[in-house]
């Protein structure tokens, strides 16, 4: 079993799409993947085709004192995925789980050594997250050449790269997502996070395409979408890249 | 009997089907059905069925489905609907082709006939023989590296000495002693054995074997040639035979400095540059340029400006002698310096020596107007001048990217290294050994210094580049040569202005050599002085080759012994002599040339450089430079008939000598008939090479104003809606791109949208509109350009270091055989451009001819390739 944790380096940088273009990828590429949403805004649903209007998840299951294993989806692509669910304010508040817990699920799923599975965490530090960037074999950080990702950079690696832990920071890559090819700032700013982060930083840079966003309202990747999209070589540039890191 | 065949038609069951239900095997008529379907059509006539039933029975069970494919691909010129007579010889040929010559490399054995096993047979014996023998050149390779390296003892020196007097001696006697006709034969397939041998195995002990053995052959032939063959008793005999040895004598001479100059090609590789770049020195880049346009010059500027060095320590200079205003509202609209003179006086010489007067730099880096360099140049040869302060100039290749008349006429670019690919991948390496690599006038790098102490450019002839570096060796400075492609150009645009160019070389190294001897005057050492003095005899070949392609006449017009010996003797004596010599050079030039295309060169030259030169060495002053003219256009295809005019009269001589050998053969006495023979094969040689010569000046359409440069990058396009696609940049020139795209369809003619290109880290936009898309293939021009934006897309498309690294990866190395074989075609094609100019009544023969000779074309074999390409070009 390869965890692999993929957290935004703050709100709206993009994680749920990479999680699913490259959930998709892998698929594509041969892989077993089983992608598991962490993120309370579920969204990552969306990306492969469960209804708008259904709110089920594991969270709403635990909430509920009831088993998870109910709501385990598979899309057209067969991919496993299984959603946050939709929770209202008041009971996110009062949702809490027990210390291991995301571990001992994954011990009792028992999957195979080549199966990935694929951690949305959320960029807000909270007991989830928590366990599940410590359970991850590899974390990647996506961040935006943008002002607010470079100040966050920045942050990351004066207070060394994750919330004070190194055993974190090791085990921590960044990729670059939403380069608009419109603005010479975007061009600019990746090129000094790539000078900060160094080897930290993916090979790869996913361009800002209205094929993505579009692919979203369709409620699909951009691999099923635009397949004509550079988006698509983007993640299997970054497929490949996780593949050969974890050979 | 009715069934449902798989078209779900009701339809009668055709009797072929029912064959197989007759024989019981009913379960491959639907097998049948398919192979009948493919390869033939539906309703085909009952005897091609016939056939089709017995190739079907051929086949192996389990490939039967793909069977008709197969036959499809390996007899792609067999029409298996409508067989002729014709299609089955050309079947049988295939077969027979198929199964013994092309065996290995298909697929189609297990399914047709399986006959490897005699190849395998074959390949078995071939490596037996082979492995033992590269194992024992691999091991001296070891030996040979140490060359050089270690210091020689006292003793060491003394046996040296021993072994070179005892190998003299012995060549000495392998020379010069006479043998009888049997003792020859078996003296010259003994060497032809150990050339054959030493042909097929990499290494330099190979190649050192090949060139003794040639050296020890053809010493014996021109020994043999002046010790028996020259009959002094008749005067007819005297006069033509001493012409004759005179140009063998010439082409000894050539053969053994090439030899010399060529023998361990010192293959330099760049140093790198101190980290430090505050120590690094000082460049000028300085690009004349005369009367070319400024479309062709702006490239070039751009280029300059982008080569990497710190910005405080670079200058790009654009010398104009044509003194023209768009220049310079160019020049420093980009940020260069503009130079212009009154006079013109001295030409590219004088030009540059007047802006070495203006500049300071301490480096000069000398780029011809056309001649785009890549980023990477400073960093590639600046580091010899570093390391070594002797040195004066490091030169590095002239690369076109546009054909050269011969490419372009004979249709082979890209296919056949040209004339300058030996010069650039072997001479100049191999003089590099010698320190006697010398400079081309371009792509190079100058010590300024150096220069300014002989006196700037040379001026008293009119190859400035070759006589400069003659300066600097004189002065004791050295030389290098980097066979790193780094900059490219245009080649010349048509047959006159090639000859021309190459007239104008030949005419200053004559010059130089009645002016300047390299063999004499002061500070050279020998090998220098062998280096130079080849490279200038090489120009005055044009009176022995016209020799040789005359001699014949001598024999079949005057009767004249030129060879006086029996044929048998002189085939004996010759034929070994240059089958050895071509396997020999052959192995030198490796895959910068192919056998026998010299032989067109040259021939295409002879007269003209012939001329050039003998008035050069009476009159050396006569002459001035010209400017060869580049990037024009050809508009119509025309032949050039005044520079063929000499091709066509040696060719006329020659088929006089083609009559007088059929005469001579029928007529004359019966004890001459071998000599005659052996003439009449040699003016057949000739003519194949003429021929050769008059397809080149055959002068095809050029309609292209820029060339595209074929590249295969990755590029995103951006269309104004801010959607993003993938597409492949397929080739670009400074005007536009053509581009590949999986799905095209999302394009529209003459839509405005940009492109990303990425270099290194960065990427750049650049604004085009789509002129015709079209299969997948779109073809754009970019849309108004600021200067930076030429200077970012010079910067992704010229300027990158790795743009002509791949270039020669389609030149395999030399195969003399089918090199001679693409010659004739080459020469046939000359021929029927000759005879469609010829009056009708005269033409319809030959017409005929050729067309029977290329019906019987259609009937050899055809070659399989696997390695189909992805995707032609736009």
């Amino acid at each position: 079993m390869r965890v692999l944790c993929i957290q935004g380096i703050h709100s709206s940088v993009g994680t749920s799409t990479v999680v699913a273009n490259t959930a998709r990828t892998l698929k594509e590429l041969g892989q077993d993947v089983l992608v598991f949403d962490l993120n309370p805004n579920n969204l990552l649903r969306l990306h492969f085709n469960m209804d708008w209007q259904n709110p089920a998840g594991w969270a709403l299951n635990v909430s509920k004192k009831k088993s998870w294993f109910t709501v385990a989806y598979e899309c057209e692509q067969g991919i496993r995925f299984i959603p946050f669910g939709q929770i209202d304010y008041k009971k996110l508040q009062s949702f809490s789980i027990a210390k291991n817990w995301l571990s001992d699920q994954l011990t009792y799923l028992n999957l195979p050594s080549e199966t990935w599975v694929i951690l949305n965490v959320s960029s807000e530090l909270n007991a989830l997250s928590t366990q599940a960037l410590k359970l991850g074999d590899i974390i990647i950080r996506v961040i935006e050449p943008q002002i607010n990702s470079l100040s966050q950079v920045i942050d990351s690696i004066q207070s060394s790269y994750i919330y004070d832990n190194d055993s974190l920071a090791d085990k921590a890559f960044y990729l670059i997502n939403k380069l608009a090819t419109n603005s010479q700032l975007d061009y600019d700013v990746a090129l000094v996070l790539k000078k900060l982060l160094l080897e930290k930083i993916i090979p790869v840079t996913i361009h800002f395409d209205e094929n993505i966003k579009e692919a979203l309202a369709n409620k699909t990747t951009v691999t099923v979408h635009a397949p004509e999209s550079p988006a698509v070589d983007e993640f299997k540039a970054f497929a490949i890249w996780l593949t050969t890191h974890f050979n | 009997m009715s069934t449902r065949d798989h078209f779900n038609k009701d339809t009668k069951l055709p009797f072929d089907v029912k064959l197989f239900y007759i024989i019981n095997q009913s379960s491959i008529a639907k097998d049948w059905l398919v192979f009948k379907k493919t390869l033939l059509a539906d309703n085909t006539p009952l005897f091609s069925t016939l056939v089709g039933i017995i190739f079907f029975a051929f086949c192996y069970d389990n490939h039967r489905k793909n069977a008709a494919k197969i036959f499809r691909k390996y007899f792609p010129h067999v029409d298996f609907q409508e067989p002729t007579i014709a299609d089955i010889v050309r079947f049988i040929l295939q077969l027979v082709w198929l199964s013994t010559v092309q065996v290995n490399r298909i697929e189609a054995k297990n399914t047709i006939i399986n006959l490897d096993f005699i190849y395998s047979v074959l390949t078995f014996i071939k490596s037996g023989v082979l492995l033992p023998i590269e194992k024992i050149f691999s091991s001296a390779e070891h030996v040979l590296d140490k060359v050089g390296t270690t210091e020689m003892s006292q003793n060491d020196k003394f046996i040296s000495r021993v072994y070179l007097l005892f190998t003299v001696l012995l060549a000495v006697i392998c020379i010069s002693v006479p043998f009888t006709i049997s003792a020859q034969v078996a003296f010259s397939l003994i060497l032809l054995i150990v050339a054959f041998l030493a042909y097929s195995t990499p290494g330099r002990l190979p190649r050192l074997i090949l060139i003794a053995l040639s050296l020890i052959i053809s010493s014996r032939y021109l020994w043999w040639r002046y010790y028996a063959t020259l009959n002094i008793d008749n005067s007819l005999d005297v006069f033509f035979g001493v012409i004759l040895i005179f140009a063998e004598t010439y082409a000894w001479i050539v053969l053994l400095l090439g030899f010399f100059q060529t023998v361990w090609p010192l293959d330099r590789k760049p140093l790198p540059l101190p980290k430090d770049t505050t120590i690094w020195p000082s460049v000028d880049i300085f690009i004349p340029t005369y009367n070319e346009p400024l479309d062709i010059v702006r490239t070039t500027i751009l280029a300059a400006l982008n080569i990497d060095w710190p910005k405080n320590k670079i200058n790009v200079f654009v010398l104009d002698d044509g003194n023209r205003p768009e220049f310079k509202l160019f020049v420093n609209e980009v940020g260069a310096r503009y130079i212009t003179r009154d006079d013109n006086k001295d030409a590219k010489a004088g030009n540059i020596n007047n802006a070495l007067k203006m500049t300071q730099g301490d480096y000069i880096a000398i780029f011809d107007c056309d001649h785009i360099p890549v980023r990477s140049f400073l960093q590639i040869t600046m580091g010899a001048f570093l390391a070594d302060r002797k040195l004066a100039l490091v030169q590095t290749p002239h690369h076109f990217y546009s054909p050269d008349p011969f490419e372009r006429n004979i249709d082979n670019f890209k296919n056949v290294p040209n004339e300058n690919s030996l010069f650039y991948g072997v001479v100049q390496d191999g003089n590099d050994l010698w320190n006697a690599a010398f400079f081309c006038g371009s792509s190079s790098v100058l010590k300024r210094i150096p220069l300014i102490e002989v006196g700037g450019l040379a001026t008293d002839t009119v190859t400035e580049d070759a006589h400069t570096a003659l300066y600097l060796h004189r002065k004791g400075y050295s030389s290098a040569y980097l066979n790193v492609i780094q900059s490219a150009g245009l080649a010349t645009e048509s047959l006159s202005a090639h000859i021309g160019q190459r007239v104008r070389w030949a005419r200053g190294m004559a010059q130089i050599f009645r002016i300047d001897n390299p063999l004499f005057g002061k500070g050279l050492n020998i090998s220098q002085r062998l280096c130079y003095i080849n490279s200038m005899i090489h120009f005055l070949g044009g009176i022995p080759r016209l020799i040789f392609l005359l001699a014949p006449l001598g024999f079949l017009l005057f009767h004249s012994y030129l060879i006086y010996a029996p044929a048998i003797e002189i085939l004996l004596y010759a034929a070994p002599t240059l089958i050895n010599n071509n396997i020999t050079n052959s192995y030198i030039q490796g895959r910068h040339r192919h056998s026998f295309w010299a032989e067109i060169y040259e021939t295409v030259l002879a007269w003209h450089i012939a001329c050039a030169t003998t008035v050069a060495l009476i009159h050396p002053k006569i002459g001035k430079f010209n400017v060869t003219a580049k990037g024009g256009l050809i508009e119509n295809s025309f032949f050039d008939m005044n520079m063929s005019k000499p091709y066509l009269t040696l060719i006329t001589l020659n088929l006089i000598a083609v009559v007088l050998a059929g005469y001579r053969y029928f007529l004359g006495p019966e004890d001459e008939q071998s000599t005659v023979i052996l003439n009449f094969v040699w003016t057949a040689y000739n003519l194949i090479m003429l021929g050769g010569a008059i397809s080149v000046a055959a002068e095809k359409v050029q309609i292209r104003a820029k060339h595209r440069i074929e590249v295969n990058s990755e590029i995103i396009i951006r269309k104004r809606s801010g959607h993003l696609i993938y597409a492949t940049l397929r080739d670009f020139t400074s005007d536009g791109v053509g581009l590949y795209m999986k799905n095209s369809s999302t394009l529209e003619k003459n839509e405005l949208v940009d492109i990303l290109i990425s270099n290194g880290d960065k990427e750049f936009s650049f604004p085009i509109r789509t002129v015709n898309v079209k299969d997948n293939h779109v073809g754009a021009v970019f849309e108004n350009l600021t200067i930076q934006k030429q200077l970012e897309l010079t910067q992704c498309t010229y300027s990158r270091s790795d743009a002509w690294i791949h270039w020669h990866k389609n030149f395999t190395r030399d195969k003399p055989i089918s090199s001679l074989g693409s010659i004739i075609k080459v020469s046939f094609n000359g021929y029927l451009i000759l005879i469609r100019m010829l009056p009708q009544f005269i033409k319809k023969p030959f017409l005929l001819l050729s067309s029977s000779i290329s019906y019987i074309k259609t009937l050899l074999p055809k070659k399989i390739t696997n390695n189909t390409l992805e995707y032609k070009d736009a």
